[in-house]
């Protein structure tokens, strides 16, 4: 039982509650697609194209280029809020994956389509902005970037050392657990494109925790840490570190911090900014560390 | 239950049982050549996890004998308190905050002073609910472990995906100590925790009747009882620093070894200890090889090996004559 002052009180504040409707819906062309991303690769993507208008919706990893700031947060990667999705009136939802299918069946029901983009590794990439680029009437801008980038990958590939003559590289991607990835990842491919060796990790994985028993074995000639530093200065954690002291790349101080991680590690428009970051970081790492060759 | 003397025959195979551990790994079975920098990296390395998973092992179960005598529960385990969830939360503020990557002591650190915080507060709350009551002190331990955990649970919805990962790897649990300082800290920690449980045993014995026949016993209950839990969770707290949560030996093992040795503290501390450790320094030595280069969780490994020995355990037991002195009752 509510006692009477407070009955009073909870009335009000639902009559309170009821006037909080939301404007009318204003009348639109309904041949314009309202897009929502649910991925930050994807967001930098219809950017890119030039059709940065059209996107209603991002999530909350989206922060690239600076305006998509302005833009409502409708969920987080491949998670897409239903309730704050439904408030921007989207007619499409571009996803590259998700993480429950089934929200695929439920958004049809509300007749907002989804559209499958794939672009989670490097070749990928080209095709996902002319997907984009067509999907929101930027054809040309699209194809003129997506030859772009498949100049600047072929560029890349041409330039490439063979492969006995580039360091073997650890892509480390988190500082307290080891964490690395797959060959079949874009960072991976990424990493072999700027003129670095993978190591020779499980193929079929595409991240997972590896023992340092193997690492050991691997003796990398450079680290690549892939995660945030609150410091600028060299990374030097694993130098008292049990296992990792022994390392090579430890030991003779290749360890190094990628600084642009989203640039690196995100498959979308900036991909050959990340190329030339990570070829910076090895040409530096070749030119400290005249190669000498190693003994098997 | 086996005879006391035949006790000292299984206690051949551990030193066996640990040697092999050693020569095992994911650089292939065999001692590794300590001549080259790589192999002695490796036998460092292989070391490091068993002296670790060791100390864990044994902290773990002989923490739990005591968390399920002094409250006569056969489900107490070491984190029944609450420890799991306040290391929990002490590791995953130092992941989000960025500071892990400052200094590899800032992870288990954060992890102890999370757990050690819980069971201060758990201990001062049951006391001022009527004393450390058995329920008291478990409904409180449990409460404040599910606040806790909601706590973590926010954490992680607004962490970086990558901060989730890093959260969720080492709550998973594992025996990779960064350095040598770090185990010997834990260790003498995780000794100092025993010792005083093994003192304590006689006490432990009497409060099997309970705690007001104990107290009627001649054991000062008052100082007898934080002792004993601050003892056991101090155990259980080590363990969480070096190693993230690993579920199963604490509650497992005290009980496989009380249907072996016996409801007597003064035997059965003592060999959960070492059998606790060896079983614990196993488990991790198949998780590091079963499935090389990946390395699967060793929680994975404690219960689906140790499960099935314990319900054969448990299943055998109903043909032979009732056990004596098993701590359960709610």
């Amino acid at each position: 039982m509510i006692p009477q002052p407070h009955r009073a009180v909870f009335v009000g504040l639902l009559l309170l509650l009821s006037g909080c409707s939301r404007p009318a819906p204003q009348p639109e062309r309904s041949d314009e697609p309202r897009l929502v991303s649910t991925a930050p690769n994807l967001t930098e993507c219809v950017f890119a194209v030039g059709a940065g208008d059209r996107l209603v919706g991002r999530t909350e990893s989206c922060n690239y280029p600076p305006e998509v700031r302005k833009i409502p947060v409708v969920g987080g990667f491949a998670t897409p809020y239903l309730e704050p999705l439904l408030a921007v009136r989207p007619t499409q939802v571009i996803e590259t994956v998700l993480a429950d299918p089934d929200i695929r069946r439920r958004l049809d029901a509300l007749n907002i389509a989804t559209v499958h983009v794939p672009c989670s590794r490097l070749e990928e990439v080209p095709e996902a902005l002319r997907q984009i680029g067509a999907l929101t009437g930027h054809v040309l801008q699209a194809d003129r970037l997506a030859a772009t980038l498949r100049a600047g990958i072929a560029d890349a590939r041409a330039q490439a050392l063979p492969k006995n003559r580039r360091p073997r590289v650890l892509l480390l991607l988190a500082p307290d657990t080891p964490i690395t990835a797959g060959s079949r990842t874009f960072i991976s491919e990424m990493l072999e494109l700027a003129g670095g060796r993978t190591l020779d990790t499980d193929a079929s994985a595409t991240y997972y925790r590896f023992s340092l028993e193997w690492l050991l074995m691997q003796n990398p000639d450079i680290i690549l840490c892939l995660f945030e530093t609150p410091t600028g200065q060299p990374y030097t954690a694993f130098e008292n570190q049990t296992g990792w002291d022994a390392l090579d790349a430890v030991r003779q101080r290749r360890v190094y911090v990628v600084p642009n991680l989203d640039v690196v590690c995100r498959p979308g428009p900036r991909l050959l900014e990340g190329l030339a970051e990570l070829k910076r970081m090895l040409d530096r790492d070749a030119h400290e560390h005249s190669p000498l060759p190693k003994k098997p | 239950m086996i005879p006391q003397k035949q006790l000292l025959f299984w206690l051949i195979p551990i030193p066996l049982l640990l040697a092999f551990c050693l020569l095992s790994g994911a650089a292939g079975f065999g001692l590794p050549d300590a001549a080259t920098p790589t192999g002695r990296a490796l036998l460092e390395l292989r070391l490091s996890r068993i002296v670790t998973g060791f100390f864990v092992g044994a902290a773990l179960s002989c923490s739990g004998c005591a968390l399920q005598a002094v409250l006569r529960n056969a489900l107490a385990e070491p984190y029944v308190l609450g420890v799991s969830s306040g290391g929990s939360l002490g590791a995953a503020v130092v992941i989000v905050l960025g500071l892990a990557s400052l200094t590899p002591l800032a992870l288990p650190l954060g992890a102890f002073v999370g757990a050690a915080a819980t069971l201060l507060l758990v201990c001062a709350l049951a006391r001022r609910a009527g004393g450390y009551m058995p329920n008291t002190l478990i409904l409180t331990g449990v409460v404040v472990g599910s606040m806790l955990s909601s706590l973590l649970m926010l954490l992680l919805s607004f962490a970086q995906s990558r901060a989730v990962h890093s959260i969720t790897w080492w709550m998973l649990g594992s025996l990779q100590a960064t350095s040598w300082s770090l185990v010997t800290l834990i260790a003498f920690l995780i000794v100092l925790a025993l010792a005083t449980l093994i003192v304590e045993s006689r006490t432990l014995n009497a409060l099997l009747l309970g705690t007001e026949t104990a107290h009627n016993l001649g054991v000062r209950t008052r100082i007898a009882l934080p002792l004993i839990l601050g003892a056991a969770t101090l155990a259980a707290a080590a363990a969480v620093a070096v190693s993230g949560i690993i579920g199963f030996v604490g509650l497992l093992i005290p009980h496989v070894l009380r249907r072996l040795t016996g409801a007597n503290h003064r035997t059965l501390l003592p060999c959960a200890a070492l059998f606790g450790g060896t079983f614990l320094v196993l488990c991790d030595t198949l998780a590091r090889t079963l499935f090389a280069p990946h390395e699967i969780p060793v929680g994975v490994v404690t219960s689906l090996f140790g499960g099935p020995f314990f319900l054969y355990l448990l299943t055998r037991a109903r043909h032979h004559a009732p056990l004596q002195g098993e701590a359960t009752t709610l």
